[in-house]
């Protein structure tokens, strides 16, 4: 049995202007000990599926149908506070530390503490030991665990939030962003170490980001998210040397490579897709360089092209594909 | 001299230019005025015979008969050494005066400001943990017309209904004139109560405003998004958290909003007779009493100045973001 | 764009944000308040059953159908009186408000536009009289000069401006980056052309809200200062038959009791304006994130 096994997820917000699609008809599993990448650029539908796995939508959120189970449990059917003793003793979340994800006037050190307490009945003193071990772990000097968050660089704060996301010892973490405002090295320490951790302690992760490179360097498997729904989901390999979807392929040739022959790089004309009223058809036709009238009409089913390899794409098995991918070879 | 001190140092500097500006800006109103400002200093406007003789006297003490620019400074000076000038209406020292009125003006104000401050601030808070509940939008209106009522009317009011109709409370002074209880602690609350319940009623509204904004905006910022992921109760995320960080920018208005208070307080001594400092300036203005007047404002404005300038200090101790350490 | 377009462009802006407010019941009960005074204030010959000068030998008479809400000392009809006190108190309330915002928004835009040290000057003469606690100053100058209700309103109006001039100022620094973009693009237009009729007008809007809300402030300290006794015994203002009607608040508490509560119903209405304005621009304080 799948660790997290997500099916035909829908769920949306309301908005003044309308009903916004923000995940449309997702689907996805994850077995135990394993990482999964979510990528697709700000708006498609990411970061809400991460929250409505945590159970943290805001308050004009709703999740319309399918189902969210979780080591045999269906989270969507727990009360608001089995749902808050869940969270955090079995799953987890690094949000972006180097952003406002602490508060200002509050000991970095305390934020772990806090966060232990409220999940586990444990005495001030047994808190501040697990801190100072999770310190350790993410690579920080115990001293700083007295400072406040403004006297921490950005990596450091993003060490104290995956500290913290690790404080309960859950099953399974989802990273949001974990290295966006990071400085380029810094990033790649971040990473690393994020690795390490999840081999170390066999955690079961979810990485969301705008950025491909660190997904394939950090995860199993990749789905590629566009327009709330996923379009493409593989093994990492594959969607590398065998990506069947024309928006993971403008993806991958929108990351130039230091090494290698210096390609062409794509870019996508057009505007992220509108998820209040959205077209019938494939949400990325409009901008696709191969889209047919089919695209714009009729939802693309889910096409499989190997053992666990699919995309929803009308030509996903169709040489038109690849040569996108060829083209931009020469 | 560790950064702190010099901060320290740096606002009480800059204080005193805006003590000087106060000092002076007085001085240039008496001078505006149509009239001769001695006459205007010992016998208010409009008021007809005064002793030649008397006056010269006075213009020679006051060096009135100076250059505008001596007398100036002698002012200055003056001021800045307690002399806040002559009331010729009560034969005292204006600063004497004024010293003999805080007393009253300070057990009000710092009653019904202190009250006011913590159920403002709690109601504006609660407010927001309710939001857009009927609760919410009951302190909301609430507030709203709080905030519309004067101060005298307030005070007018429960005069009327709890004083004069009701014969709960006495309708005024600080205590009773005459009995074996004058001056007790219980007459004095007695006294006290109509008041303190006034200038409250007038002073709530302005905290429930300012906590309310302050700790909505604080409620939106991510680190509240963390402590609800982490597990934490609404209220814990709320009072614990959320309140912490909306009390500093609390802080930083406290200190103006004392000027605000004050005003308040003002009508509401006229009100009910209380013996402060507000009730001071009713009386100078009815017998145009001038030096008193422009003792009190400039006694006022130096407080006001002084409290903020308290205040900015005690910002910079409290927020651990401030790098003064 | 031309002139013309960009007045359209802005009503049609305006156009959406009414809407909006409009569904802000709390909004509109105070809007409604505003338009009555003011109705009442153009229809008081009409609708006054009596002249509010006339006296009567009726003097301190409790409210009854002849006299709705009773007579003062001197045998006037106070209902009449209030009646004729509404266009006064609106009048004070729109010129007092109204010379501080002009003040506000020149004197805040200005130094915020060109920045350094002129701004920084500018910035403490804000704070230095915002902090002054000014009931002690206005009784100061009404005293010593005029108890002339013209004078008491700019009076006021000076003693409001920083109030607006700091809002002001606020929303010029923040579009101030962005109309630089704007206006290296756009050749040869001057700094303050650009001042005037870009970035004042795309950050009027909270000044707006403030200005409203000093109509009731502005009316409130009329009030008070006339019931200190420094206002304008010739007008009738409500702050005026407060004055008279408070000396003889024992015996006839009718007196003081409807003016003050005519007073509180107005500056309540123009407050729940000042409000709904502001609540229609920064949804944030409606919504949660």
């Amino acid at each position: 049995m799948p660790l997290l096994d997500i099916k035909e997820l829908h769920m949306r917000y309301k908005t003044r202007g309308g009903w916004v699609r923000a995940v449309d008809n997702v689907s996805l599993e994850l077995e135990r000990g394993e990482s999964l990448g979510l990528v697709g650029e700000s708006g498609c539908g990411k970061t809400s599926l991460a929250f409505s796995i945590l159970g943290l939508l805001p308050p004009n959120g709703r999740i319309l149908k399918g189902s969210i189970t979780f080591d045999g449990i269906d989270l969507l059917s727990l009360s608001k506070e089995e749902a808050r003793k869940i969270r955090w003793n079995r799953f987890s979340m690094i949000f972006q530390g180097a952003m406002n994800a602490l508060d200002p006037v509050e000991k970095v050190g305390d934020h772990l503490i806090e966060a232990l307490r409220a999940n586990k009945n444990v005495s001030k003193e047994e808190a501040r030991s697990r801190a100072r071990e999770l310190f350790e772990l993410v690579g920080l000097p115990e001293r700083w665990m007295s400072s406040y968050p403004h006297e921490l660089s950005g990596g450091m704060k993003q060490r104290v939030v995956i500290g913290m996301s690790l404080v309960c010892n859950p099953d399974l973490v989802i990273a949001d962003e974990p290295t966006t405002a990071l400085d380029v090295i810094v990033q790649d320490q971040i990473l690393q170490e994020l690795l390490d951790i999840q081999r170390r302690l066999g955690l079961s992760m979810i990485v969301v980001s705008h950025d491909i490179s660190i997904i394939c360097e950090t995860c199993h498997n990749i789905a590629v998210m566009y327009g709330g729904t996923i379009v493409e989901s593989a093994d990492t390999a594959s969607i590398f040397k065998n990506p069947r979807n024309p928006y993971t392929i403008a993806l991958l040739r929108s990351y130039p490579s230091i090494r290698g022959r210096v390609k062409r790089l794509m870019s996508l004309p057009g505007a992220p897709p509108n998820l209040i009223d959205p077209i019938p058809g494939c949400p990325f036709a409009p901008r696709c360089p191969i889209a047919n009238r089919i695209c714009l009409t009729e939802q693309p089913p889910r096409i499989t092209v190997n053992n666990s390899h699919y995309s929803r794409c009308h030509f996903a098995l169709d040489s038109k594909v690849e040569d996108i991918a060829l083209e931009l070879e020469a | 001299m560790t950064s702190l001190k010099r901060y320290v140092a740096r606002r009480t500097l800059e204080s005193i230019p805006l003590i000087l500006a106060v000092i002076i800006f007085n001085f240039l109103l008496i001078h505006m005025t149509p009239g001769d400002p001695a006459a205007l200093l010992v016998r208010g406007s409009g008021s007809a015979s005064v002793d030649p003789e008397f006056l010269k006297a006075v213009k020679a003490r006051y060096g009135l008969d100076r250059p505008l620019h001596e007398r100036l400074v002698a002012y200055v000076g003056n001021v800045l050494r307690g002399d806040l000038g002559y009331s010729f209406f009560r034969s005292k020292a204006v600063v004497d005066i004024i010293l003999e009125r805080v007393p009253a003006t300070l057990l009000l104000v710092l009653t019904s400001g202190f009250s006011a401050i913590i159920v403002g601030t709690l109601l504006g808070v609660v407010s927001v943990r309710k939001f857009g509940s009927k609760a919410d939008a009951a302190i909301q209106i609430t507030s709203s017309v709080m905030h519309s009522i004067p101060a005298f009317w307030t005070g007018l009011v429960l005069l009327l209904f709890f004083s004069f109709h009701l014969k709960l409370f006495p309708s005024s002074g600080i205590m009773s004139p005459v009995g074996e209880n004058r001056g007790s602690p219980l007459d004095v609350l007695q006294h006290l109560f109509l008041p303190f319940l006034s200038l409250f009623i007038s002073d709530v509204p302005i905290f429930i405003r300012t906590a309310r904004s302050s700790v909505l905006e604080v409620m939106n910022e991510d680190f509240v998004t963390t402590f609800r992921a982490v597990g934490l109760t609404e209220n814990r995320v709320l009072f614990k958290h959320a309140l912490k960080n909306a009390l500093l920018p609390t802080i930083t208005v406290a200190g103006m909003l004392l000027g605000f208070v004050l005003t308040g307080a003002v009508f509401t001594e006229t009100v009910f007779g209380w013996p402060g400092l507000g009730r001071t300036m009713y009386e100078a203005v009815i017998m145009r009493d001038y030096p008193l007047l422009m003792g009190m404002f400039i006694f006022t404005s130096i407080c006001v100045i002084v409290a903020v300038l308290i205040t900015d200090i005690l910002y910079v101790y409290v927020d651990p973001r401030v790098k003064y350490r | 764009m031309s002139d013309r377009g960009r007045l359209k462009a802005w009503i049609a802006r305006s156009g959406i944000l009414w809407r909006e407010y409009g569904k802000d019941k709390m909004a509109l009960f105070g809007l409604i308040i505003v338009i009555t005074a003011l109705a009442v204030a153009l229809a008081a010959p009409v609708i006054a059953p009596h002249n509010p000068w006339d006296y009567s030998a009726d003097a301190l008479a409790p409210p009854s159908l002849e006299n709705l809400f009773g007579t003062d000392s001197l045998g006037r009809d106070v209902f009449s009186r209030l009646v004729w006190g509404t266009g006064v108190s609106l009048t004070f309330g729109a010129v007092a408000a109204g010379l501080s915002g002009l003040l506000g928004i020149v004197l805040g835009a200005v130094p915020a536009y060109y920045g350094g040290r002129i701004d920084d000057l500018f910035s403490r003469i804000f704070e230095f009289v915002l902090i002054i606690p000014m009931i002690f100053l206005l009784i100061l100058v009404m005293a010593l000069f005029s108890s002339n209700i013209y004078f008491m309103m700019v009076v006021v109006g000076l003693t409001m401006w920083p109030w607006i001039a700091r809002i002001m100022r606020a929303q010029v620094l923040s579009l101030k980056s962005k109309a630089f973009v704007e206006a290296s693009l756009v050749s040869g237009a001057g700094g303050l052309r650009i001042l005037f009729r870009h970035i004042i007008p795309n950050g009027l809007y909270p000044v707006v809200a403030n200005i409203t809300l000093q109509i009731a402030f502005a009316i409130l300290t009329e009030a008070g200062l006339s019931f200190l006794g420094v206002g304008d015994p010739n007008q009738i203002s409500w702050g005026q038959v407060l004055y008279w009607g408070q000396l003889n608040i024992r015996t006839a508490w009718w007196n003081a009791f409807f003016p003050g509560l005519a007073i509180v119903v107005l500056a309540l209405g123009f407050t729940l304006v000042g409000d709904g304005i502001s609540n229609t621009l920064n949804p944030r304080l409606r919504e949660r994130a």
